[in-house]
């Protein structure tokens, strides 16, 4: 894509081929003569990085969709099947789910790095602008993909979002029904969403073929600002280039991996472990942390279509950048002005992102309005200013003098540690987003199945399943749980024989039968667990109103804020047991006597932990309730924390296997990060 | 500054290079057994999961449900397979020299079914016949036909199965044909009756380990 080849074939198959089509001539002009500055650094890794992520939410995508039903009352159980019964569905939904987080924040790295050093500048305005429609377009996807598990945060994302376009005048009403296909979000809009979710990640790949092919015409930009003059300014993309973004891509691949075995629900929602529920809205509806700054603009604007209005312009802004920042000067490295005014904007937008995890009350509106406002000044004042009125520092003459008089690593590590606390200010926002009503917070337990080395404790698993079938199963129902699983690797450790038995202690409805009637018949290990009432509103007739939950995921799907800074250590130490600790807490935090200034609503129970207090559930456990067998302390403590395991293990029953396989990626991963780092010692060692 | 002799300085230039060229040659392997691992997942994600295995599990049929001449088709595996009861005079056609004439494996040399059902009406009881109901040709139905007739389905027909596809015929052992495009007999599933007046389809009898994957053609 630059210029004529200097590919010469040797094999005689690929001289016929190259002279009917050109094609390696292509693919080495673009990929391995291509020049590129020999004074790149790390942040340049993250385009071939963005390029591995698309390919790999394609591969686990196309994968998820071969096990995926796009129908609301199947969705959000398929996507629970995927994770439980497809061999590795539980890697591929998590490799797919943090990908996408994983796809946001190299984005944002990109677009950041763009900005700092001045990559949108002539004659790379094209490829610039091409790089807003992507990440557009990853806006769309991502939120798609988000609507398709089916559960609360997905609905009511959806509604919310949908409902946006009906501030448009005249056609907003209309656009949003296009997009229902119905009186509002159902089954019509779920299967458009898969559809569009399906195609938009190739209509992303085919951009960024546009965006790849403006670049090689126009060339990269470099850490200097200045273009390569010289022969001595560039260094083959191959291997220079190939081989520092492998080394790039293998260290993200680590962080990533991370997410994936190890801390998998970090960034998302607890709410999104229930099923969709069109009757009950969440407490907090907080979008996906990526769009949180857009959130936060969004709800800033005190008019529907304002908001609307802002929340695009803040998106549609970047693509007019190369033409409010008129400065000769590409890097910011030679403009101190505004270097530091860069850097007040990316904290600007971590605040923004912050504030969209927050309510919109009180003084958060406030402080929204003006970082808003900050927002737009940075790119229609400050930048057009700027570049007026700043007299910028002496670029160097050449790449090759930019080289040699090299004194950045400074530089570097203020940039990372910026944008670690950036992150962590992030992550901030979104923990506490997450915030329930305010209860006490239930104490941390310690659990066999914590951290990177954690495996169930049998016997707990065990005693757990007693106290769940004699005391919890007379009203809550365990749908996704099958009599199959308690002989699964990794599970209570029955025997299949043991498993069958327990099944046909079970009376299953089946049928029907050849005269046309249902009929009753003894449990098979592939029948899941009946449930105690035919229907939720039979549950919610039984239950004085509340419908008992369901308990297969439920440690997955209760969560109470960290707070800060301890969700930053929890990044570090691997801590996703809110769910559990809930539960036993929940199991525990029974009173009879509420505290003074707590009234409690007829029928209802006072719970120290419950959001509110007010639980329906009475007292469930008492001593000596279950008798244990293997001469463990028969305590509600105890009958809780087994439990509470039990539980934990049918929300998820490929926890030993995540964090085992998770071992071996990540000493796989970082023995392969250590030696492509040597190796690309080794082929810079000429280059400087 | 020092001046190596030339062999010297050769040598180390020598070594440097082997160094090298095993630090590549090793990123690379690494970087391709890395790649071979991630096939794997990739690959047996689209291997049944454990739900459609399970689901794949025995299936019961009550016997008094199957009288003297009828057929009763149950779904083992998303498969039809046929439990018939067969008549006195229908067993005594099985052993009839002018059908056992007309039949490409009348003996049951073709690993289509287990010991067990090796025998001249292949199955275990006599009256009760167990059969994958899927034409060894083209994986169509065979139809039921069990009453000698001269001219339904076809002309001197001694009772048995009929493919409407392509014209393959089976006897009520379910004993391919000469003469017809189906290749083998049908096949026979485990089973076994774990009391009198039930059949279980889908595990062998205590004594055997027949496995059915081992057949010539489902």
């Amino acid at each position: 894509m630059s210029g004529p080849s200097t590919y010469q074939p040797q094999n005689g198959f690929l001289k016929w081929l190259e002279t009917r089509l050109p094609i390696g001539g292509l693919i080495h002009s673009s990929f391995v003569a291509y020049p590129t500055p020999r004074n790149l650094n790390y942040w340049w890794t993250f385009g071939g990085i963005l390029s591995m992520m698309l390919a790999l939410q394609i591969v686990t995508g196309i994968i998820l969709a071969m096990h995926y039903t796009p129908h609301v009352d199947m969705a959000f159980n398929s996507v629970e099947a995927i994770v439980r019964d497809v061999n590795y569905g539980w890697l591929l939904r998590n490799m797919h789910a943090a990908g996408a987080s994983m796809f946001f924040i190299a984005v944002y790295i990109h677009m950041f790095r763009g900005l700092y050093y001045g990559s949108y500048k002539a004659p790379r305005e094209v490829l610039w602008i091409l790089g807003v429609i992507i990440y557009l377009l990853m806006m769309a996807t991502g939120f798609m993909g988000y609507v398709l598990p089916w559960g609360q945060m997905s609905f009511w994302g959806a509604t919310v979002i949908t409902n946006l376009f009906s501030a448009i005048p005249y056609v907003g009403e209309s656009i949003v029904t296009l997009l229902w296909g119905g009186y509002s979000v159902g089954n019509p809009t779920l299967n458009r969403f898969f559809s569009l979710h399906y195609l938009l990640p190739f209509v992303i790949a085919g951009v960024v073929v546009l965006h790849v092919w403006a670049l090689h015409v126009a060339g990269q930009n470099n850490p200097a600002g200045v273009e390569p003059k010289t022969e001595k300014d560039t260094v083959p993309f191959t291997p220079y280039a190939t081989i520092k973004d492998g080394f790039g891509m293998a260290c993200f691949l680590i962080f990533f991996a991370w997410f994936i075995f190890y801390m998998p629900n970090y960034l998302g929602d607890a709410e999104n472990y229930v099923q969709a529920n069109p009757g009950v809205t969440p407490a907090h509806i907080v979008p996906e942390w990526y769009y949180l700054p857009f959130y936060a603009i969004l709800r800033s604007i005190p008019s529907k279509l304002g908001g609307v209005i802002a929340m695009f312009s803040a998106i549609l802004v970047l693509a007019f950048l190369p033409w409010l920042d008129s400065a000769k000067t590409r890097s910011l490295r030679y403009r101190p002005l505004a270097k530091q005014f860069f850097w007040i904007f990316v904290v600007i937008c971590v605040l923004l992102g912050w504030l969209g995890g927050k309510p919109a009350e009180g003084v958060y509106v406030t402080v929204g309005r003006i970082l808003t406002f900050c927002y737009f000044a940075y790119f229609l004042i400050v930048l057009p200013i700027l570049s007026r009125i700043e007299t910028p520092r002496a670029v160097p003459n050449s790449i090759a003098d930019d080289v040699l008089a090299k004194s950045r690593k400074k530089a570097v590590a203020s940039i990372a540690v910026a944008l670690l606390a950036g992150a962590a200010l992030l992550t901030g926002g979104v923990q506490q987003a997450k915030a329930a009503d305010h209860s006490d917070t239930p104490p941390s337990q310690s659990w066999s199945f914590a951290g990177p080395f954690g495996k169930f404790d049998r016997g707990a698993l065990q005693r757990g399943y007693k106290v769940y079938k004699e005391v919890c199963s007379t009203c809550h129902s365990m749908n996704l749980l099958h009599f199959r699983n308690l002989s699964d690797e990794g599970g209570p450790g029955f025997t299949p024989a043991q498993a069958a038995a327990v099944a046909a202690e079970y009376k299953v409805q089946d049928g029907p039968n050849d005269a046309g009637e249902m009929f009753e018949r003894p449990g098979r290990v592939a029948d899941k667990f009946p449930a105690p009432f035919p229907n939720e509103n039979a549950a919610r007739a039984s239950n004085g109103g509340a419908a008992p939950p369901d308990l297969s995921l439920i440690a997955k799907a209760r969560s109470y804020e960290r707070g800060f800074p301890q969700f930053i250590f929890d990044f570090f130490t691997q801590f996703q047991e809110q769910g559990p600790n809930y539960v036993d807490a929940i199991l525990q935090g029974y009173a009879d006597n509420p505290p003074a200034g707590v009234t409690i609503p007829e029928g209802a129970y006072y719970n120290k932990y419950f959001p509110g207090h007010a639980i329906k559930m009475p007292k469930p456990l008492s001593n000596d309730q279950v008798t244990y067998d293997d001469g463990t302390p028969q305590t509600v403590a105890q009958y809780a924390h087994d439990v509470a395991t039990f539980l934990m293990w049918t929300a998820e029953p490929h926890l030993e296997a995540r964090k085992r396989l998770g071992m071996q990626v990540m000493i796989f991963l970082i023995i392969f990060a250590g030696l492509l780092y040597f190796t690309k010692k080794k082929v810079w060692a000429n280059a400087h | 500054m020092t001046i190596l002799p030339a062999d010297q300085s050769e040598i180390s230039s020598d070594h440097k290079q082997t160094r090298r060229d095993f630090l590549y040659v090793l990123t690379g392997c690494v970087g391709l057994v890395g790649a071979a691992a991630a096939v794997v997942p990739l690959l047996s994600q689209m291997e049944p999961d454990q739900a459609t295995l399970a689901a794949g599990g025995p299936v019961d049929l009550d016997l008094s449900k199957v009288q003297p001449g009828q057929q009763v088709v149950v779904r083992w595996r998303g498969r039809p397979v046929f439990v018939i009861n067969r008549t006195p005079s229908a067993l005594k056609t099985l052993q009839d020299e002018k059908l056992l004439s007309r039949l490409a494996d009348a003996g049951s040399e073709q690993l289509q079914q287990a010991d067990y059902a090796k025998n001249w009406h292949r199955s275990i009881k006599p009256e009760y016949g167990v059969y994958v109901g899927i034409c060894t040709h083209l994986g169509c139905i065979p139809m039921y036909y069990p009453d000698p007739s001269a001219s339904v389905p076809t002309s001197d027909w001694l009772g048995g199965y009929f493919c409407p596809c392509h014209g393959s015929k089976y006897d009520l052992a379910a004993r391919v044909f000469r003469g017809v495009p189906a290749p083998y007999n049908l096949p026979v599933p485990p089973y076994h009756f774990p009391s009198d007046g039930v059949v279980r389809i889908g595990t062998n009898p205590p004594d055997s380990n027949f496995d059915f994957s081992s057949i010539n053609q489902l």
